[in-house]
């Protein structure tokens, strides 16, 4: 019974790692560009909300919908100023002017938000499940978590694969140059990708501090290294592979704190980083680049 | 009008003159060769005309507009076209999803209604992929529509890769090295198709080819390429003739 519990909370985790992973996922397959910032737009967005809801005493549900805005701007200034000029740059160039913005972020909201770590209240408020006679107990904010990643996957592959702006993905993410010639404006296109990744960090946002009700400077950065591990092990640049890689880190971390060592569980979820990198650098579902020269 | 007319394009890259001096006017409906040894410059102008270079002298204009200087996205949308002389399809996509990445600019709407899939959606991409299938159906890939492009064999990626660029709606079709890697038969059919796709969407063509019978087969007048330059330039039969050309490409 304790391991059935334990499993669903590292569903309800790796379904969260999965929303911020497909955001890496999305970026790095169409930019070819690893946004370490992600995760810190993950804090922006839950700051938002605990401001909105708190302060202003906003209803929960709009204050989200206020927050992915927030978060889909966020992300446009920041493609737009940080990573746009470096267009054609070396990617060591992009990587440490991720690492840069991403620090950038977190010593902003020190500055403005202050060090004190603030209690974050859920903004569901559902009953919850018991089963096995109150053995298992399976709170809302898991199984909302769990749901609206599902949908968030499922919207994201038709939208991707079946409309329009989708095909203009898929297509820059395959040939840049060729795309342009094909009279597809690719910087608006990668544009778009960092604004649907953005608005998906707030939601993640949202899921991650209702679930582990506490908001600091940093919230995002664990999370947001996690689920980069998450977007690696199943493939990055493959959209269901984050969910895979997002489910099997949640899983993992929650496993490894109960039956191993809450301190190591940290730790072994890098290991795993680092087994995939040497077994399979492609991860899971990674499709194998082949150049033609 | 000429289609396309260029004036004393040139590029330099470092202190290489690339291209030099090179001048072309193409009438509506024609089929004109871009000829020369490797390493001439030929796939050095075609860049230049799409935007992928900007060049450092001269002009070119489409239909009496500039267009040297505008953006590869824009030059585009002004009506040019082109193909590569290594097959660049999107080869992870399908063979009807290619073609209508070529038709993004002809057809419009917002992300919203994308995400949402409104009325808007489906009636749009109903009449994408039918138009996408129409396209298809002239080079006989209509049966492989769901096929990855990477999965279509060679001759018909090369077709796949027109049928793309004429979903783009251009005025002017540039083709490089079109018959590469093709055999006898393929380059025959090619010719064919060439000239059908001419005659069919009223359409002009630039094309840099080598093989000399595919050339001598179709174009009607040649511009002859050497180090950068234009070493001549004329209908095909005396281009062909020509005892400069007949030593740039043989030797003396």
């Amino acid at each position: 019974m304790v391991l059935i519990s334990n499993l669903i909370n590292g569903l309800s985790l790796g379904s969260i790692y999965a929303v911020i992973a497909l955001g890496y996922t999305m970026v790095y397959g169409i930019a070819k560009m690893l946004n370490f910032a992600h995760g810190d737009v993950i804090m922006v967005g839950s700051y938002v909300v605990f401001l909105l809801t708190t302060k202003a005493g906003l209803n929960p549900y709009l204050s989200l919908v206020v927050a992915m805005a927030a978060c889909t701007v966020l992300g446009l200034l920041i493609e737009r100023f940080a990573y746009r000029p470096l267009r054609g740059a070396t990617p060591l160039a992009v990587l440490i002017t991720a690492i840069g913005v991403s620090y950038l972020f977190q010593n902003l909201a020190l500055l403005i938000f202050g060090s004190q770590v603030k209690s974050f209240s859920s903004i569901f408020n559902f009953p919850s499940i018991k089963l096995a006679g109150g053995q298992i107990v399976i709170t809302d904010e898991t199984i909302i978590t769990i749901v609206v990643s599902i949908i968030i996957m499922i919207g994201l592959t038709l939208f991707v694969n079946k409309t329009k702006p989708g095909r203009a993905m898929l297509a820059v993410s395959e040939d840049q140059d060729a795309a342009k010639l094909m009279g597809v404006n690719v910087n608006a296109t990668i544009a778009l990708t960092f604004a649907i990744g953005s608005a998906l960090a707030a939601v993640a946002g949202v899921l991650l501090c209702s679930t582990y009700p506490t908001l600091s400077p940093t919230t995002g950065a664990m999370p947001g290294i996690k689920a980069f591990v998450a977007a690696v092990l199943g493939g990055i640049g493959s959209i269901p592979g984050a969910m895979i890689g997002g489910l099997a880190i949640g899983v993992i971390e929650i496993l490894s704190r109960t039956y191993i060592s809450s301190q190591l569980a940290d730790a072994i979820v890098f290991a795993v980083l680092i087994i995939v990198l040497i077994v399979k650098p492609t991860g899971i579902l990674g499709k194998k680049y082949i150049d033609k020269v | 009008m000429a289609v396309l007319e260029a004036e004393n394009l040139g590029i330099t890259f470092g202190g290489l003159k690339a291209v030099d001096n090179f001048n072309i006017k193409i009438e509506k409906g024609e089929l004109y060769g871009l000829i020369g040894p490797n390493g001439a410059g030929k796939t050095t102008v075609f860049n230049l005309l799409t935007g992928v270079y900007r060049p450092t002298e001269g002009k070119a204009t489409l239909n009496g507009k500039v267009i040297t200087g505008k953006k590869t996205i824009d030059i585009n949308k002004a009506g040019i076209a082109r193909t590569f002389q290594n097959i660049r399809l999107f080869s992870q996509m399908s063979v009807l999803d290619n073609v209508k990445v070529g038709l993004h600019n002809k057809y419009k709407y917002g992300m919203m209604t994308g995400i949402f899939r409104l009325p808007k959606y489906f009636k749009t991409e109903a009449a994408m992929d039918e138009e996408a299938m129409e396209l298809l159906k002239v080079f006989e890939l209509d049966g492989e529509a769901d096929y990855l492009a990477s999965n279509l064999p060679y001759g018909k990626q090369r077709k796949l890769e027109i049928a793309r660029a004429l979903a783009t709606q251009p005025k002017l079709l540039l083709l490089d090295e079109p018959a590469a890697g093709m055999n006898p038969n393929e380059t025959a059919e090619l010719m064919e198709t060439i000239r059908f796709v001419r005659d069919k969407f009223d359409m002009t063509i630039l094309l840099i080819e080598h093989d000399m019978k595919l050339v001598s087969g179709i174009c009607e007048k040649l511009t002859v390429l050497n180090f950068g330059q234009v070493l001549c330039q004329g209908k095909t039969s005396d281009v062909l003739n020509n005892p400069q050309v007949i030593t740039a490409y043989l030797g003396e």
